[in-house]
């Protein structure tokens, strides 16, 4: 049975946790939650991005979520802005392709090229696919 | 997936909490849920045109599918829907159910929606009430956010957590009701 101690717990370990991750730069996932988004599947691939950092256990990164941005047949869309403000938004991902997004583009800082849309900001400037 | 969009709404105008109803009433046969914000609200001439299709509050595109998706459920099974709203007060959006209906959608995984809403917005609270046949149960995210004290809710352990508390608890209550 799931507790409200189990809850207790968790914040013990957490407070406990915390000075060790006092780290510079966070890395920003946002996932598009429009009623488009969701239709497409949104929905899971959050569920896969939290699964996915909590066995990572990847605390700096920022998840959010936003509406809808106006690419709707490319939905679900997931935007990672990194430490330096470089955006790249990948389309039509699913739950086992975030989760591979977050293995090769948030730990390893590899984009998958294949799967992006647009990458703009940082150092390579704007990039129209 | 609707009460995600609609939370998704609140989320969108601003609100800080979100109040869910879930009321299933097994003998009469009928579902109603409520979804309540504290957001900025809508004119009267806006709420006369939420559940059309396409009509929408943004300014940038004019698309918005969410209450008219909502209104179709629900009148597709013998249900309805309502809306209460005034500017700078907040929304209400409620709609009934028949749940003997052959329409009506499975009510899919809510503590997995619950956690993946909280996750994504860990700075909105949402109160959530689940009665059947009178019997309730309550879940406060302001109250999670008391014991958690400075550990913040969108803490992934704590996601996982409150999903699967939720779901826990959610199926006693289905079971107890069963085993009337």
């Amino acid at each position: 049975m799931i507790s409200l101690d189990d809850l207790r717990r968790i914040r013990d370990e957490a407070l406990a946790s915390i000075a060790l991750r006092e780290t510079g730069g966070s890395v920003q996932l946002i996932v598009g939650m429009g009623t488009c988004g969701i239709a497409a599947g949104a929905r899971e691939v959050m569920q896969a991005v939290l699964d996915e950092l909590e066995k990572r256990r990847l605390s700096q990164v920022l998840v959010s979520q936003t509406g809808c941005m106006g690419l709707c047949a490319q939905e679900p869309l997931v935007e990672i802005v990194d430490s330096e403000g470089k955006r790249v938004l990948y389309k039509k991902v699913d739950a086992s392709r975030v989760r591979q997004i977050i293995v090769e583009h948030v730990v390893n800082g590899r984009i998958i090229p294949e799967w992006t849309l647009n990458v703009a900001g940082g150092k390579e400037g704007r990039e129209e696919r | 997936m609707h009460i995600l969009d609609l939370m998704e709404n609140a989320l969108e105008a601003q609100a800080s909490i979100i109040f869910i109803d879930i009321c299933e009433d097994t003998y009469k046969q009928y579902l109603t849920v409520t979804i309540c914000d504290d957001g900025w609200g809508m004119t009267r001439e806006e709420v006369k045109g939420v559940f059309e299709p396409f009509y929408t509050t943004r300014k940038e595109r004019p698309v918005g599918l969410g209450l008219a998706l909502w209104r179709q459920a629900a009148e597709s099974c013998g249900g309805r829907v309502w809306i209460e709203s005034s500017p700078g007060k907040g929304t209400l959006v409620g709609a009934k159910f028949q749940l003997d209906h052959v329409d009506l959608a499975p009510m899919g995984d809510l503590a997995g929606t619950l956690a993946v809403f909280l996750g994504a917005s860990p700075q909105m609270d949402v109160v959530f009430n689940y009665t059947v046949n009178g019997r309730k149960w309550e879940f406060d995210t302001r109250k999670i956010r008391r014991i958690l004290g400075q550990v913040p809710l969108g803490h992934p352990p704590v996601i996982r957590w409150m999903r699967d508390y939720c779901r826990e608890n959610l199926a006693r209550l289905r079971r107890s009701e069963e085993n009337d």
